[in-house]
């Protein structure tokens, strides 16, 4: 009964009601449409540097790891036999070669990371290859080194496809060696600093200027079984292979990507919350008024014989009522534009450079995973609760007598 | 049978800066099934003598037994419960739920007595027929004329069958068919259901109605007797 009669109550001014829901509405909707914004931003900046570049689990050997000196290497065959019991979780595997060295082009010259690949096996590991704006990923050719570079790279050297560059890095002996690439292709992903500070080449062709053994490489990049959680893939791993070795998941490689995620979680709880205070300062104006409106009401339910507990939970129920209404229809829209937004993307065109020299996408897909909404509701109702604390009061407190005189 | 005994009853207003007697000293006793009009000019203390029975106001002295339970000292929410299953009350604004209809008026304190559904629904037929309204169950008050709103409203009052009606000015907002009307009804009921009514009024067509008039001035009882008497 007290729960009809606050639902009732609820509709008696409508305009004052339809304007308390609508601004929940859209305050919970603008709340997590710019969540699931962020969360599309940052997923989708994370995705790709694990596609691009990362992978899922990578394996070094311990020194190379601590000292970036390219004569830690380890050998294939050992890691391989290691690896063998867990073939069914790996998808994929790519031996890679790393160093680092300065491109070299007739105008300029710039630090870079070569990575040296197999380009079979790294197609199965990292997506570089969708990245191609001009030239091909790598082909069979004996007569010059091939290099795949970037675009922003490309501007900074002035070069053009097929140009040369010289790539200059020390060897293994440690002498400085330089070595002409012919640009056989030029990549754009997006990330300005991943991109102007990456080039790729062939292993077989990186081998001889490193001047390493056949079989011998830097790292291993791994693409596992997503259905099992990645930690434990790399249980198993660290427990298959030899203690010199060091296997690390993406989020152990660059904690920055890990802790970017969970600080977007923190801003996104953050907007709320900013959101949630301006709400409950509303609602409790709001309620404040009903209660001055209805303070003859109240006295008269009151010396009928409603008792404090129903006369404050008729007046919780009506601050619930009218904030869930309106972060249900805020959740409902906010589920639209992302699920939207989520399939076509929101390009952001006019500031891709600024996009990219944060390592961001221009377009965004938004998205937000179904626990949020379900929070959202949970802390739109303990608001409702807290913003009904006032009025409750305000109306618990009336002197029935006065009030009825009203 | 004494229903009502009032001691010694005194409530003043503001007693530390400008004390107000509205009510000072009263002795009085009201009896099962009295139809009782508590008479007088405005601001002689009929409302507060009203709040005080009804447990609205606490006394500053005196005591108020209803039943021989002495009431005087009751805590607020022993109070509300003691309303609800002791005292029917009928405001001189009507005061009904707006949000619900004339049969949910009625209901509604069946309702919060946790009375089953079947027994209430006999109980508020038969109230509102009886005060002849019942075509009018399903209307909400603003679609009620104010007699109509008023007979609702002792209807309302009438419902969980209370040991006394307390009515402040009920007749005050109506016109004078209304007022006979609504006079003429709550009479019957006090006779059918033998339910002790008070009402306070200063309209001399509705002392005439009562049975016994309580005369009160400057927050004291002056007169005390049959209509005729006075």
């Amino acid at each position: 009964m007290i729960a009809r009669l606050a639902w009732r109550n609820v509709w008696r001014n409508k305009v004052r009601s339809l304007i308390v829901i609508v601004a929940t509405m859209l305050g919970i909707s603008g709340a997590l449409f710019i969540a699931g914004l962020m969360t599309g931003m940052t997923n989708s900046w994370v995705q790709k540097q694990i596609d691009t570049e990362l992978s899922d689990i990578q394996i070094h050997l311990k020194e190379f790891v601590i000292e970036e000196d390219q004569k830690f290497f380890f050998d294939r065959g050992e890691i391989e036999e290691a690896l063998e019991p867990l073939s069914s979780s790996i998808r994929a595997q790519s031996f890679r070669l790393k160093a680092e060295g300065l491109a070299m082009s007739a105008h300029n010259s710039y630090q870079v990371i070569i990575t040296g690949v197999e380009p079979n096996q790294e197609l199965g590991v990292t997506n570089l290859n969708t990245y191609l704006k001009e030239g091909v990923y790598f082909r069979e050719s004996k007569r010059i080194k091939q290099i795949l570079i970037s675009r922003k790279l490309q501007e900074e050297l002035k070069v053009r496809l097929n140009s040369k560059i010289v790539l200059n890095l020390s060897d293994l002996n440690g002498e400085i060696v330089g070595e002409a690439f012919k640009v056989v292709g030029i990549f754009k992903t997006g990330n300005g600093p991943y991109d102007q500070g990456h080039v790729f080449v062939l292993n077989s062709e990186f081998r001889s200027s490193l001047k390493m053994e056949e079989g011998n490489f830097h790292e291993l990049a791994l693409r596992v079984n997503p259905e099992i959680p990645i930690e434990e893939h790399e249980a198993n791993i660290k427990k298959a292979i030899p203690e010199k070795y060091l296997a690390e998941t993406w989020a152990e490689m660059q904690p920055a990507l890990k802790m970017t995620e969970s600080y977007m979680d923190t801003f996104s709880y953050i907007l709320l919350s900013v959101v949630l205070t301006a709400l409950i300062f509303g609602i409790i104006n709001t309620m404040l008024m009903v209660v001055l409106e209805r303070s003859r009401e109240i006295g008269m339910l009151r010396s009928l014989g409603l008792n404090d507990r129903k006369v404050g939970m008729m007046f919780i129920l009506e601050t619930i009522y009218l904030s869930l209404t309106g972060a249900v229809f805020g959740n409902i829209i906010s589920w639209i534009l992302i699920r939207h937004y989520g399939r076509i993307g929101i390009h952001f065109e006019a500031w891709e450079e600024g996009f990219e020299s944060f390592g961001y996408e221009s377009v965004v897909f938004p998205m937000l995973e179904g626990n949020f909404y379900l929070i959202v509701t949970i802390l739109v109702f303990l608001t409702a609760l807290l913003a009904s604390y006032f009025p409750v009061r305000k109306a618990i407190r009336l002197d029935i007598a006065t009030a009825i005189r009203n | 049978m004494e229903v009502i005994k009032i001691r010694s009853l005194k409530k003043i207003y503001n007693p530390d800066t400008v004390p107000v007697h509205a009510v000072d000293g009263i002795d009085t006793e009201f009896q099962s099934g009295e139809f009782t009009a508590i008479v007088g000019p405005s601001g002689c203390g009929k409302t507060t003598f009203l709040n005080l029975v009804g447990g609205l106001e606490s006394p500053t002295e005196g005591e108020i037994f209803i039943n021989g339970e002495n009431i005087s000292h009751k805590k607020k929410s022993q109070m509300t419960d003691f309303r609800l299953h002791n005292i029917g009350f009928v405001f001189q604004a009507y005061n009904l739920i707006p949000v619900m209809s004339a049969y949910e008026n009625v209901a509604f304190i069946m309702e919060l007595l946790g009375r089953p559904q079947s027994e209430i629904k006999t109980r508020v037929m038969e109230l509102l027929d009886a005060m002849g309204v019942a075509d009018k169950a399903g209307q909400r008050p603003h679609q009620l004329s104010g007699g109509q709103q008023q007979r609702v409203a002792v209807a309302r009052a009438l419902a969980s069958k209370p040991k006394f009606i307390l009515a402040d000015e009920p007749t005050a907002n109506l016109d004078s068919h209304s007022t006979e009307t609504l006079l003429d009804l709550m009479l019957k009921m006090n006779e059918k259901e033998g339910t002790t009514i008070i009402f306070s009024t200063h309209d001399q067509r509705v002392m005439n109605k009562a049975r016994r008039l309580v005369q009160m001035d400057d927050g004291k009882i002056v007169g005390n007797g049959k209509p005729e008497a006075n």
